[in-house]
């Protein structure tokens, strides 16, 4: 494998320019760390193709992935959908709005809470479970054991996962609309009793399919690669102990956190500019 | 990990997901509700239907007796007709008076059914005719005029 022993390796501390070099290392070591991360998906990228060959192993990481990750999802979805039918229905109760209690969750959970929310779940239960796979594998030193014997960890191991990631989070965030938005009917129509066909109208009326919706599943799929990225990189290049992976489990769930809800804000102010 | 368990699990999240994004997609619009009662069809014409909307509810004394499932405009005379799916259990006098009401001064309208005193019954297919929506912009200018004629 050439250039992958190379990636994590301590790099020159002493030297001329070592005194100088060290006043700005913070600042060189995140760049070198930025140039690591795009040098590993770079790497992930192009072993797509082959790994798209042998679907077997992208099938079982959707499992692991994706449908592991499903009770949380809709568990935390439906309570999602309770809270946003009481909370809405408090708030348009002072302007005797109450008919656009759906319209209102609904566009919330299209545009924002759905894939952010389940992209946040998605990192704590599917990418903790990446980094640590990855770093223990390393730590085991399996991954050196597939390059001796000639195997490519990168097709075998990593770009499954994350073509499986590409794939599961957008389907999560799909089932996690729908059952929010059953979770906004229960709880406005049902408990609180507004009347079926506002409610069922107003959102029809007020949320559009190419727009709302699209606009969340493209926040999805971006979620995805960042996230999956970020747990990959770090289960690789995690230190081969258990502390080391403990570590990288940690700094997934928070770079990948950070990475999505940056990622929102920034896609969500250029669908707001067209 | 066994095959079919594998197999079975992420079956199970593409057909949620599937199921899931239909749902979204007509966003239950076209879901006649579960266990839905027997219906006769009304058809009311209106001058001005305001803001109704199909699946607006029908009501009669604030009961809601059945909704709005089609509106359409009449070719011949240019007016609104409205097609109601009223619930079987009520029936209504031929001379019940419908119109069109708002839930408040922003909020949604409805058709709301004042029943009247005769002793023949409305069947279903019947066509009545029905008050017009109050447009909150009608009542003002004609307000505004007659103050000014007063003056």
């Amino acid at each position: 494998m050439p250039g992958n022993e190379q990636l994590g390796k301590s790099r020159r501390r002493y030297g001329t320019l070592a005194r100088i070099r060290r006043l700005g290392w913070p600042l060189v070591e995140s760049v070198y760390d930025i140039g690591m991360v795009l040098r590993f998906s770079l790497m992930v990228m192009l072993r797509i193709p082959s790994a798209l060959r042998s679907f077997s192993l992208i099938w079982v990481q959707i499992f692991t992935l994706g449908t592991l990750s499903l009770p949380i999802v809709i568990v935390s979805g439906a309570f999602i959908g309770f809270v946003l039918g009481i909370q809405f229905y408090t708030i348009l109760d002072r302007y005797g709005q109450t008919q656009l209690v759906g319209a209102a969750a609904a566009l919330t959970l299209f545009r924002e809470l759905g894939p952010v929310l389940t992209a946040l779940l998605y990192i704590g239960s599917a990418c903790t479970s990446i980094t640590a796979a990855i770093g223990l594998k390393r730590a085991s030193e399996q991954i050196a054991a597939m390059e001796v014997m000639g195997v490519d960890p990168i097709k075998q191991e990593i770009a499954p996962r994350f073509i499986a990631g590409l794939i599961s989070l957008p389907l999560l965030t799909i089932v996690m609309l729908g059952v929010s938005i059953m979770g906004t009917y229960f709880m406005a129509v049902i408990q609180i009793g507004l009347d079926e066909g506002f409610f069922w109208s107003n959102m029809q009326r007020l949320t559009s399919f190419y727009g709302d919706f699209t606009e969340g599943l493209f926040k999805s799929f971006v979620f995805a690669i960042f996230a999956n990225l970020i747990a990959l990189f770090q289960g690789y290049v995690a230190h081969p102990t258990a502390e080391g992976v403990a570590r990288a489990t940690t700094r997934t769930v928070v770079f990948a956190s950070l990475v999505i809800l940056g990622f929102d804000f920034i896609i969500t102010s250029f669908f707001v500019d067209n | 990990m066994e095959r079919d368990k594998v197999d079975l699990g992420a079956g199970l999240l593409v057909i949620l997901a599937i199921a899931s994004l239909a749902f979204l997609a007509l966003r239950a619009a076209n879901l006649t509700r579960a266990g839905s009662l027997d219906t006769y069809t009304l058809n009311v014409s209106f001058e001005n239907i305001g803001g109704l909307r199909s699946r607006s509810p029908v009501k009669s004394s604030g009961i809601v007796v059945g909704r709005i499932t089609d509106l359409s405009l009449d070719q011949d005379n240019y007016e609104a007709v409205a097609q109601l799916d009223i619930e079987t259990g009520y029936q209504f006098p031929a001379d019940s008076i419908f119109s069109v009401v708002s839930t408040n001064l922003l909020g949604d309208q409805y058709v709301n059914i004042e029943a009247g005193g005769a002793d023949e019954l409305l069947g279903d297919g019947d066509l009545v005719t029905g008050n017009s929506a109050i447009i909150l912009e009608d009542l003002i200018s004609k307000f505004l005029f007659d103050k000014a004629a007063e003056e």
